[in-house]
């Protein structure tokens, strides 16, 4: 009942409950002290309320995730990660873990559910040799929600090099069903970097599918059937430093030219975050280096966490990328006329490769990890 | 009280659920009192909003770091007893 401890700001009436009003003075109502669910301000209110308490209790709060709560008894650590009215908590200390969860039973008669298993249908394992996180109950839903039982799997998400576009003169198909699936199949990029692009791909056509669409979506449903206990391992004894990988197409949309990228950054030996996007300008070969910038963007927010939890990284972040020029430019100030209108940005990779927080290597397509 | 003028009151109701257990056998029934939050208007009966979400890539890092350090695990705590059958 963790909601209805956040106190109200606002006055709020409600009315009387049935079967519990009082006879002759129906009119009257009840002002509300404490939230009730399903009150629009409840998540904030309650977000408020066990703000204050956890920084009255010593946590720090994180400048880079408004849910994320530190706390630091000497060197053992208490890392806490908020999600609505779900905590996530871990620590090296049993004394700091034990007095946490009394309290947060006592204050918030929250319930403590033992070692994270499952969270928002994630399914999590936790071993001896490390942890590892996978959708299958979802991705069975998922398919038995849509009927492919009795489909052939493939072996891949999309055909390689298959070009899709908004295929205007193609027949077309039942929108609602088509977003259904996309938006079901969606979640399950919370644990499968391998559907990111496909995803990123088909969402696209949400506004008007047709049958080829429909043809690709369903593709990846059938994918989906042959790979459902697919998910991420993060090995004990792996990388426990951060690497990335970023790559991207040359102009591959068909009708406007425009590029998608993709990177995704390892640690322990797993994927821990990953994006594929259409760039939302055009551009051509050499502008396209300017795209790293929201690479180096992610590294940086992720070095900041990563320092806040305990694991701070004491060299500067590899990030491996295959296009030459973005590594010239973030070494070396060759300013040309033509990259004027992107100097902002350079300045801003350069800035951080002088730092040495970053550190950007060549790798050649075959070693790079997303083709 | 009664309500003053001006002010709007907004409907509540019960939710019934059933809760079953691993077997598909009915575990508990649950009551929960909500308002009927759609009635309510931004600017009006509330100015801001904002859902405590953690991103997943914090979740993540979190999971990826645990998993280097040895007799250390991630617990949780909720006040959904619900998922304790999962």
């Amino acid at each position: 009942m963790a909601f209805l401890h956040g106190k109200l700001k606002e006055d709020v009436f409600v009315e009387q409950l049935k079967g519990y009003d009082k006879k002759e003075s129906e009119q009257m109502v009840y002002k509300l002290q404490k939230a009730l669910y399903r009150l629009k301000q409840a998540p904030r209110d309650w977000f408020s309320r066990i703000e204050s308490y956890f920084i009255k209790e010593g946590f720090k709060s994180s400048s880079n995730e408004h849910t994320l709560f530190i706390k630091k008894k000497g060197a053992k650590i208490l890392i806490v990660s908020i999600y609505v009215d779900d905590l996530l908590f871990t620590g090296d200390d049993e004394e700091l873990l034990g007095e946490f969860k009394c309290y947060m039973k006592k204050e918030f008669d929250m319930t403590d559910l033992g070692q994270m298993r499952f969270f928002l249908g994630i399914e999590v394992i936790q071993r001896s040799d490390g942890i590892f996180i996978c959708q299958r109950k979802y991705a069975t839903e998922v398919l038995n929600r849509f009927g492919i039982e009795n489909y052939n799997s493939v072996c891949n998400p999309i055909l390689p090099g298959q070009k899709i576009g908004k295929d205007e003169n193609g027949t077309k198909v039942d929108a609602t069903l088509y977003n259904q699936i996309v938006v079901s199949l969606m979640y399950l990029t919370a644990t499968r970097p391998d559907l990111m692009f496909v995803m990123s791909l088909i969402s696209r056509f949400m506004a008007c599918p047709t049958q080829q669409h429909f043809a690709t979506t369903k593709r990846v449903l059938r994918y989906l059937k042959g790979t459902m206990n697919y998910g991420v391992f993060y090995k004990r004894g792996g990388v426990s430093d951060l690497i990335g990988f970023t790559n991207s197409d040359y102009a591959g949309d068909m009708e406007d030219s425009k590029s998608t990228s993709g990177y995704v950054f390892m640690m322990s030996g797993g994927a821990v975050a990953w994006s594929s996007r259409k760039q939302p300008i055009v551009t051509y070969r050499l502008q396209k280096l300017s795209l790293c910038v929201a690479y180096a963007c992610q590294a940086i927010w992720m070095r900041r966490i990563l320092e806040e939890i305990g694991h701070s990284q004491t060299e500067g972040t590899k990030l491996m990328c295959d296009n030459a020029s973005t590594i010239k430019l973030s070494k070396n100030p060759i300013l040309h006329g033509r990259f004027k209108h992107i100097r902002i940005r350079f300045h801003f990779l350069r800035d951080l490769t002088k730092e040495e927080l970053l550190i950007y290597y060549f790798v050649v397509l075959e070693t790079n990890l997303l083709i | 009280m009664v309500l003053s003028a001006g002010a709007k009151k907004i409907g509540v109701k019960w939710i019934y659920k059933t809760k079953l257990n691993e077997l598909g056998e009915v575990d508990k029934h649950k009551a929960r009192l909500v308002v009927k939050g759609y009635t309510q208007e931004h600017g009006i009966d509330y100015t801001k909003v904002f859902a405590p979400m953690a991103r997943m890539d914090t979740v993540r890092m979190i999971i990826a770091f645990v998993s280097q350090k040895a007799g250390n695990s991630i617990s949780w705590m909720s006040n959904w007893l619900f998922y304790m059958a999962n």
